[in-house]
């Protein structure tokens, strides 16, 4: 059998239980982006025999590791992991967000293609997650910025993303006070005054990575999901639709707590 | 197994073969906590003397057993028969929520234990299901998490230890 690969920083996107007691892993790892190898005795809930060195407890998402494995980046074998710092759990109200990242990186990486600056931001959204404890106003908009600033380097990496300072086709600065059309592959096209559209001044903003007044968090929010519609090209985001099936039982349960006559 | 049972123990493999399509024809889910039975409910749902002030939310039917075997619980319980999977698109109706909450509404339950397992998507599903829960005003708690009994420190590793670490309790 091959020796393992040099050990390289990663973080576990997902995994599935594969036969009796494997799963198949898909790790993003910083020198070999998205890779996607099999790994023994870590199966799910009442798949066979766990391994004692708590390998199954560390191939957890969020988790900062080491890892190595034998063969291709794509169908290799896992060969060692290890905890790559303390261990770090996002705070349950931001899970949701951080298994949105997860597929952004499943969905739009190819496999076996490093981008050491997506790994990077993806790491530092992780940080901001974690630490964004609280539902206040504060931690929310730290959680969208994370998020913002994750997509637009996601979307810079596959060059998908373009200037938000200029306009298309004449390539003129973009007027402030002025509202834009993204059009993706194109890019931001001018809109008769009264119609609806992106302000100007958040774009600015946003291109210069100022995201953290709601105004320019919303448009950015609104510009960046116009982009990953275009690149995911009609395919759903599942975290997405979970996220706003959870919305809407808590929502139909809050009512229902309402209603109740004695409370 | 298939070779054994071909080779020498057909009529074993005939017994197999009722008993696996009688299982597969007469067993399906309790019609309150959504456990594996052959009946309309499940011999803890249909049973008076436990309690049904406390419901202790799991994964699967072989959570169920396991807690069972454990010998401490006298509550009822309530199956997902999944866990909160975002990445493969199982959300809160894979897992029955409108019929937990249904099961919330009738009143009776005080207290919903979170009994999922320790990974990441566990504690998603425990999340959110005890978001339901305190939006009826009820008590959520969730299992410890620690040293297993006749663990060694040493060898138990570093995040189950973090863990244990966070939920220490003091000496009585």
């Amino acid at each position: 059998m091959s020796a393992p690969s040099a050990p390289v920083a990663a973080y576990v996107l997902h995994l599935r239980a594969f036969r009796e007691s494997g799963a198949i892993v898909d790790f993003f790892t910083r020198d070999h982006g998205r890779v996607s190898v099999f790994a023994h005795g870590v199966g799910p809930s009442g798949s066979g025999k766990r391994p004692r060195n708590g390998t199954a407890g560390l191939l957890q998402p969020f988790t900062s590791l080491l890892v190595s494995w034998r063969g291709a980046a794509d169908g290799g074998q896992l060969a060692v992991v290890e905890a790559a710092g303390p261990p770090r759990t996002l705070p349950p109200a931001r899970l949701m967000s951080g298994f949105y990242l997860n597929e952004l990186l499943l969905k739009l990486m190819a496999r076996d293609d490093a981008h050491p600056n997506v790994f990077d931001q993806y790491h530092a959204a992780l940080e901001v997650l974690a630490a964004a404890v609280d539902q206040s106003p504060l931690a929310r908009r730290a959680e969208a910025g994370a998020l913002r600033r994750f997509e637009h380097a996601l979307l810079e990496a596959l060059g998908l993303c373009g200037d938000f300072s200029i306009e298309a086709g004449t390539g003129e600065p973009l007027d402030p006070q002025a509202t834009y059309r993204l059009r993706p592959g194109l890019g931001l096209m001018r809109v008769a005054s009264g119609v609806r559209g992106l302000w100007g001044a958040d774009l600015l903003a946003m291109a210069e990575g100022r995201l953290d007044e709601d105004a320019v968090l919303a448009t950015a929010r609104l510009a960046l999901r116009e982009l990953l519609d275009a690149a995911l090209d009609g395919r759903p985001l599942l975290t997405r639709q979970v996220a706003r099936g959870v919305a809407n039982v808590m929502q139909s349960s809050r009512r229902a707590g309402r209603d109740k006559p004695d409370s | 197994m298939a070779f054994q049972l071909l080779e020498r123990r057909r009529d074993g493999a005939h017994e197999l073969a009722v008993a696996l399509s009688a299982a597969l024809e007469d067993v399906g889910h309790c019609s309150r906590c959504r456990m594996l039975t052959d009946g309309d409910l499940c011999p803890v749902c249909a049973d008076p003397r436990r309690d049904a002030a406390i419901l202790c939310v799991v994964e699967s039917p072989a959570d169920v057993v396991a807690v069972e075997q454990s010998g401490g619980f006298r509550g009822r319980y309530f199956v997902l028969n999944g866990r909160l999977s975002p990445l493969d698109g199982i959300g809160p109706e894979e897992l029955g929520l409108q019929h937990f909450e249904a099961l919330l509404a009738e009143g009776e339950v005080t207290e919903v234990i979170l009994a999922t397992n320790a990974t990441v998507e566990g504690q998603a599903t425990a999340h959110v299901v005890g978001e339901l829960a305190r939006q009826h005003g009820l008590r959520a708690t969730r299992i410890a998490q620690g040293v297993p009994m006749g663990g060694e420190l040493e060898s138990v590793d570093g995040g189950t230890l973090a863990h244990a670490l966070a939920g220490r309790l003091s000496l009585e």
